[in-house]
């Protein structure tokens, strides 16, 4: 993303999209964290307060009220979106996208291998607008950016848990991702790219220019630390720096760092994630927070800076919900990304305009910046510059 | 009352591969490792991963979701850490069979 001198003035900045995890996928019901939505009936008000508050996307993760533990039953997934779309029906539906699915009976015979129980996200009748998807594996420590003061009253709260998450990954391969994308698309369901830190986003440009993926990038940096990227500012802003100009990042944290970042987000026009899912924890040692109130200080965070909330409206506009690309032209302008290399080009090659004509400017990047080449869409020839 | 149910027949499950298996309204995984089989509680700890829609590796299922490890054969993650209950399992005949309560 390219800041210009007036990016930071709040009247250019794109509105905050906040999006809301309410779910806690991590927690059980007897962990004594008392906004964890259990029962059909809660799950669903959850989103409702989330919206209320002034959150534009809802990170879903199902729970089965009857076991407590996060729902792998592909039809109460399902049943649950149509819950959720009646009941917010302006809301961003995202699917968190880690999930794989048990086969339907005990009847079933031992085809759930591999990947297939995981690309049956894509099938989820109602659909969802969006579903997670992570690119490249990582080591996933949620160890190495908290003390175990910050899992307190959790099941995680012991060296055995903490042990136990330190050696965690986040399985994300070609084999994956590259079917899943594919998969996604011919449901009409947009990636949310889920990444760790820079590696990844070069990974999604790659696909992007060969042709793997052809639409709006849009996603979230898990920066949780031990294996992802950490709490040092330094590293967020270069993830805003090698963020194209036409996409649309988010970026979370783990606990109580979640404050900062979503101050620093907020100021540099990126967009922020609240719940329980990443933070159990107001900004003070100890004080509990619910998913609502985390929702409701970025709303004021972001009023200090004079900086709008974004409707549900202008969410589905900025994400470009149920906008393709057909081409990998296409998606390389439409991100402000130079084009491919032809055969024998040198040098840094851009776009110039064909028979005189100026691409129209508009308001595209997180940062309000306005980005060459959306309105009229005409390519034009590249050049070496 | 410990009884044993059948999860998987013998032929399902070549050496190397899993499955969730659902007994009782609950999920078990079932593993085949190097021709003898085994079975533990089919939800990973951390955030409820199905561990029979993992990954085997020897005696090692890692969970598709965070990649939690168990050893299949003892139920514990190696090294330390969590653990997950562990099922007495037999095959008879064409069948394997789980003790389950």
């Amino acid at each position: 993303m390219y800041f210009t001198d007036d990016s930071l003035l709040p009247e250019n900045m794109s509105p905050l999209i906040i999006t809301a995890a309410p779910y806690g996928p991590m927690y059980l019901p007897n962990e004594g964290i008392e906004d964890l939505p259990v029962s059909w009936d809660e799950q669903v008000q959850a989103a409702v307060d989330c919206s209320n508050a002034g959150a534009t996307i809802l990170h879903i993760h199902v729970r089965d009220p009857k076991t407590g533990h996060i729902s792998k039953n592909f039809k109460e997934y399902a049943d649950q979106i149509g819950r959720l779309r009646q009941a917010v029906p302006k809301m961003i539906l995202q699917i968190g996208g880690s999930i794989s699915f048990a086969p339907a009976d005990d009847n079933s015979k031992a085809q759930w291998q591999g990947y297939d129980t995981r690309h049956m996200l894509a099938e989820i009748d109602p659909k969802p607008d969006q579903v997670t998807v992570a690119i490249g594996s990582s080591q996933y420590d949620l160890t190495s950016l908290t003390s175990m003061d910050d899992w307190a009253g959790t099941r995680f709260a012991n060296p055995q848990g903490m042990w136990a998450m330190a050696n965690m990954t986040a399985d994300a391969l070609p084999e994956f991702y590259i079917e899943h994308l594919k998969r996604l698309r011919e449901h009409g369901i947009q990636a949310y790219f889920a990444l760790g830190h820079v590696h990844s986003i070069e990974i999604v440009e790659r696909l992007i220019r060969q042709g793997l993926y052809m639409g709006p990038m849009n996603g979230f940096f898990s920066m949780v630390g031990g294996g992802t990227c950490g709490a040092n500012p330094f590293d967020w802003m270069e993830l805003i720096r090698r963020t194209p100009h036409g996409s649309v990042f988010t970026y979370q944290s783990i606990f109580r760092l979640s404050h900062p970042l979503a101050a620093f987000c907020i100021a540099l026009g990126q967009h922020t994630r609240a719940g329980i899912e990443d933070n159990l924890w107001d900004t003070a040692k100890g004080k509990r927070m619910t998913t609502v109130q985390m929702i409701e200080k970025h709303v004021r965070m972001a009023r200090e800076l004079g900086r709008e909330i974004a409707t549900a409206d202008d969410a589905h506009r900025i994400l470009k919900i149920g906008v393709w690309y057909n081409s990998v032209e296409e998606t390389l302008i439409n991100l402000g990304l130079p084009p491919n290399r032809e055969g024998g080009q040198q040098g840094f090659i851009g776009y110039t305009t064909t028979g005189g004509k100026i691409y129209k400017a508009q308001t595209a990047g997180s940062d309000g910046h306005p980005l060459a080449g959306e309105g009229e869409q005409e390519i034009g020839k590249q050049v070496t510059v | 009352m410990v009884e044993f149910k059948k999860v998987a027949a013998v032929d399902e499950l070549s050496p190397g591969q899993c499955k969730t298996a659902i007994v009782n309204d609950s999920y078990v995984a079932v593993y085949n490792v190097d021709g003898t089989f085994y079975a533990t509680a089919g939800i990973c700890p951390h955030q409820g991963g199905l561990l029979g829609n993992g990954t085997l590796n020897g005696c090692v299922v890692k969970c598709p979701e965070h990649g939690m490890r168990f050893d299949v054969t003892t139920g514990v993650m190696p090294g330390g850490g969590l653990s997950v209950k562990k099922f007495e399992v037999k095959v008879e005949g064409s069948d394997v069979l789980v003790a389950v309560e």
